[in-house]
Parts: structure tokens; C-alpha cells; sequence
């Protein structure tokens, strides 16, 4: 049961689910380590945003599944189908239930399925929109704790499964990620051992926009820590620690 | 007040998204000349046909628009990033899941002189950024990327709002258009809620929304 503990700080949580071989095998550490009940991704295959033919992949016991599926609950689900029309991550007590989804919520409440949750929808540059929910039947109190101190570390995550799943399916490799002009620099003079501050300063840009750049960075090279997509960028050579990065043509100032 | 209007809703917001979609025809197609596509009286392009965010300010019975921009995440596609890459690169590096786009933010001078005489047009642009900046923080967003016209940085200044500069265009109307990266954090939002002398929560929460509904239902 839920009781808003984590196991592990961010970084160690998102390294150890990056470094899973699998999306199932990805969402059951997250559950676990997020002491949530169930976790669920979900990718819908069309970009016009049907799910026909979804990519799924949960915790929820296979009871459960065989009873969703059985019932054909995917076209009753208000959560699912507000998800994928959603943008923003979203509490489950958002979502309007209509009096068509009664039985449903019946039916998952006799499955030990509690109705609180969190989705996060996923949209890609290539305009494919995924949704990782997280639920549990924990007290409302408890989950309202648990949701504030994870909500963050869930969005980077829902992103870091989605990745995860895109090459799972689609197979291959992760390509280079192509990365802007201040991104590098951030990036050098971090590798240089410059804070945020310092960085801004060196750039001049602000503290908030440098930490806006370097978050950028880490999100783009799949890291969980500045060290860590350093380390990453200078073997991929995006940057060298030992070259200043050249300053390509006029800043629009 | 202030709601976010997702694609689950647009039907139900359906009126006030047809005046959303005229008064950006009046803002940025008649009054500041942006290349922008018009069809009839409506200002839409195809960034509007990828379920965006809307963020509407509009009165109680959500009848009658003020203002309101559209949000995209930017891991997703966005105007920005694909329209403006030779123009803000600076600008279209942010992608991240906390960091989104804001575009076409206007509000309707007209309906406010009308309706709400006591706020003056520069007024309701800080408003509309603080009603932003409370939406954001509601969502887990931490930086907004957004184009403006150069003399709004002196009323995002006296709004309290902190904007970093990424870059300038010269091509797209009368007047110069910038992008910047505005931060969302709990010390902009009270240094926004001093400069504006507002001391309650402006945005909606979808939570709040609901039970007005039901209340009025019941």
C-alpha cells in the first residue's frame, strides 16, 4: 500500500529505469519505488489519436487486464479517453465521470483498484501522444503528499518510459539528439565545473534561463544529472572539455 | 475567470474558442500585421489542429471573452520551434518536458472597456501572465517560452515578471517580435502578485471548476 515513501532520490530512480530492458520492466521498478499500486503506459499507435491498436504495458494484475479487456473497457475509461485529448499532466479527481463509467469504476473498485491517480500525457516531435499513469487506493491525504513530493520526478519519467517504449517498438538505437548552441555551452562550463550562477554569468543570460538549458540538455541525452550528461556529451564529442565552443555567427541582441 | 481549456472541453467552451479565434484575427492579422492565415473572421493555423492548451480569461457564465493565449509542450510540436528555428535559435534549444510554449496571447480591449472599465488593457495582459504563471505551477511547468512585441518588456517589468531575452525578429509585422523564457516560480508569482496588488489565486484549478459545476447542478 501506498504511504508516500521513495526508495530512492530522483537520480538513482531514473538511472535504474533507464538502464531497464524492457518498458514492463521499466514501469514495475518505478511502481515499486514510488510505493504506488499500479503503473500503466500506454501509446496510442495512430497520431490521429485512435487506439485501435495501443502499445500497453501495466502492473495491474492480470486479472484485472483480462476483465478490461474482456469488457472492452478502453471505450468506457474516461481517464484514457480524456488522456490522449489531454495536454497537461492530470489528477484523476480532474476528470468529470459520466454516468457511463459507473460500472467500470465499480468493477476496477471490486478488483482492489483504488480511484486515485495521476496521467501524465506524452507528446513527441514526431506527434505521437502516450499517457503513464500512476494509481493507488491510498487515503486521500496520503496520496495528496505523495503526488506533491513526485509529481516532477513522474513527468521526467513519464518522458523517459516513452523513450523507452518508442525504441522498443520501433526498434534501433537511440540517434545523437541534436543539440542547440547555448545547450553546449551550458554544458562546457559545467563540464568545467561552473555552477548555474556562473554559468549565467558567463553567458549573459539569467540563472533561471541556464537551468532552463541544461535541463533542456539532460532531457535531450536521456540523463538523470548534469554530471551524467556531461559525461555523455563529451563521448558522443557534442562538447570538449579542452575546446571553447565556437560562437557561431551574431547574436540576434 | 481563468480556465484551461483542453480538447475534452472544447466543445463545451465552444463559444468562447470562436471569440478566441476572432480576436486573434483582429490582434495579429488587422491591428499588428502578422503574416498569420485568416480564414473569414478567424485567425487559425495548423499548431491549433494539435489539441492545444488554451488559457481563456473570460466572465463567470464563460460567455464572454477578455484574453487568452494557447500552450504547447515542448517536447511536442510547436510554432516556435518549427516556424521560428532561423529566427530564435537561441529560443527553440528549450525542449523539456517542464518548459512549454505560449502563443498568441491577446485580450480584447473592447469587451474589457465594456465589461470591466476599471482594468486598463495593460492591466489585463498582467493579469493574463499571472493567471499563466499560477496555471503553470498547477501543471509542473517551470519555464515559459514566448514571442512579444518590444514594448510589453516594460509592463512585464512593473508586473514583476522575469523575461530573458532570446532573441529578436524584424520580419513578421509593423513592429519588431522577441522571444523569451519567462520563469515560473513561487517567487515570481509573489513578486507579480505584489506589483499587481492581487492577494488570491486568479486561476481556476480544474478541482475548483468541477465543483462549481456541481454545484450549479445541484
Amino acid at each position: 500500500m501506498s504511504n508516500g515513501s521513495v526508495k530512492t532520490n530522483f537520480e538513482t530512480a531514473f538511472d535504474r529505469a533507464k538502464g531497464c530492458n524492457s518498458v514492463q520492466e521499466a514501469i514495475t521498478f518505478i511502481q515499486q519505488n514510488y510505493a504506488v499500486d499500479y503503473v500503466t503506459y500506454h501509446l496510442a499507435q495512430t497520431v490521429s489519436g485512435t487506439f485501435d491498436a495501443p502499445f500497453v504495458r501495466t502492473t495491474y494484475p492480470p486479472e484485472w487486464v483480462s476483465c478490461y479487456l474482456l469488457k472492452n473497457y478502453i471505450q468506457t475509461d474516461p481517464i484514457i479517453r480524456e488522456g490522449f485529448e489531454r495536454q497537461m499532466p492530470f489528477d484523476w479527481r480532474e476528470v468529470t465521470i459520466p454516468p457511463s463509467a459507473q460500472t467500470f469504476f465499480e468493477d476496477a473498485k471490486l478488483h482492489n483498484i483504488g480511484d486515485k491517480g495521476y496521467s501524465i500525457p506524452v507528446r513527441d516531435k514526431g506527434n505521437r501522444r502516450a499517457l503513464l499513469s500512476f494509481s493507488t487506493a491510498a487515503s486521500e491525504d496520503i496520496w495528496d503528499i505523495t503526488l506533491a513530493a513526485n509529481r516532477d520526478a513522474w513527468i521526467e519519467l513519464a518522458h523517459l518510459v516513452h523513450k523507452k517504449a518508442v525504441l522498443e517498438l520501433h526498434g534501433g538505437t537511440d540517434p545523437i539528439p541534436v543539440l542547440g548552441r547555448r545547450e553546449i555551452e551550458c554544458l562546457y562550463w559545467s563540464a568545467l565545473g561552473k555552477d548555474h550562477k556562473s554559468v549565467a554569468r558567463i553567458l549573459g543570460i539569467s540563472q533561471h534561463t541556464a537551468r532552463g538549458y541544461i535541463k533542456s540538455a539532460r532531457y535531450k541525452l536521456g540523463c538523470s544529472s548534469i554530471s551524467a550528461a556531461v559525461s555523455l556529451a563529451t563521448k558522443l564529442r557534442i562538447i570538449n572539455p579542452n575546446i571553447v565552443p565556437a560562437n557561431e555567427g551574431t547574436h540576434m541582441r | 475567470m481563468y480556465v484551461i481549456v483542453q480538447k475534452h472541453e472544447y466543445q463545451r467552451y465552444s463559444k468562447t474558442l470562436d471569440q478566441f479565434f476572432r480576436l486573434r484575427k483582429l490582434v495579429f492579422c488587422d491591428k499588428l500585421g502578422w503574416n498569420v492565415p485568416v480564414i473569414n473572421s478567424y485567425e487559425r493555423d495548423t499548431y491549433d489542429e494539435l489539441d492545444p492548451a488554451y488559457l481563456l480569461w473570460c466572465d463567470d457564465s464563460c460567455t464572454k471573452l477578455y484574453g487568452g493565449m494557447r500552450l504547447m509542450p515542448t517536447t511536442g510540436p510547436t510554432l516556435l520551434y518549427d516556424v521560428f528555428r532561423q529566427t530564435f535559435p537561441e529560443a527553440v534549444d528549450l525542449v523539456e518536458p517542464g518548459i512549454w510554449e505560449g502563443t498568441r496571447m491577446c485580450v480584447d480591449e473592447d469587451a474589457l472597456a465594456r465589461d470591466l472599465p476599471e482594468v486598463e488593457p495593460g492591466r489585463a495582459f498582467s493579469l493574463l501572465l499571472l493567471a499563466l504563471c499560477e496555471c503553470a505551477m498547477a501543471h509542473g511547468i517551470h519555464t515559459m517560452i514566448s514571442n512579444y512585441e518590444p514594448h510589453m518588456r516594460r509592463l512585464y517589468k512593473r508586473a514583476g515578471v522575469f523575461v530573458d531575452e532570446l532573441g529578436r525578429a524584424d520580419l513578421y509585422g509593423k513592429y519588431p517580435v522577441c522571444c523569451g523564457a519567462f520563469e515560473v516560480s513561487e517567487m515570481v508569482l509573489s513578486n507579480m502578485r505584489s506589483a499587481l496588488n492581487v492577494d488570491r489565486p486568479l486561476y481556476q484549478t480544474a478541482f475548483s471548476q468541477i465543483s462549481a459545476n456541481q454545484f450549479e447542478a445541484a
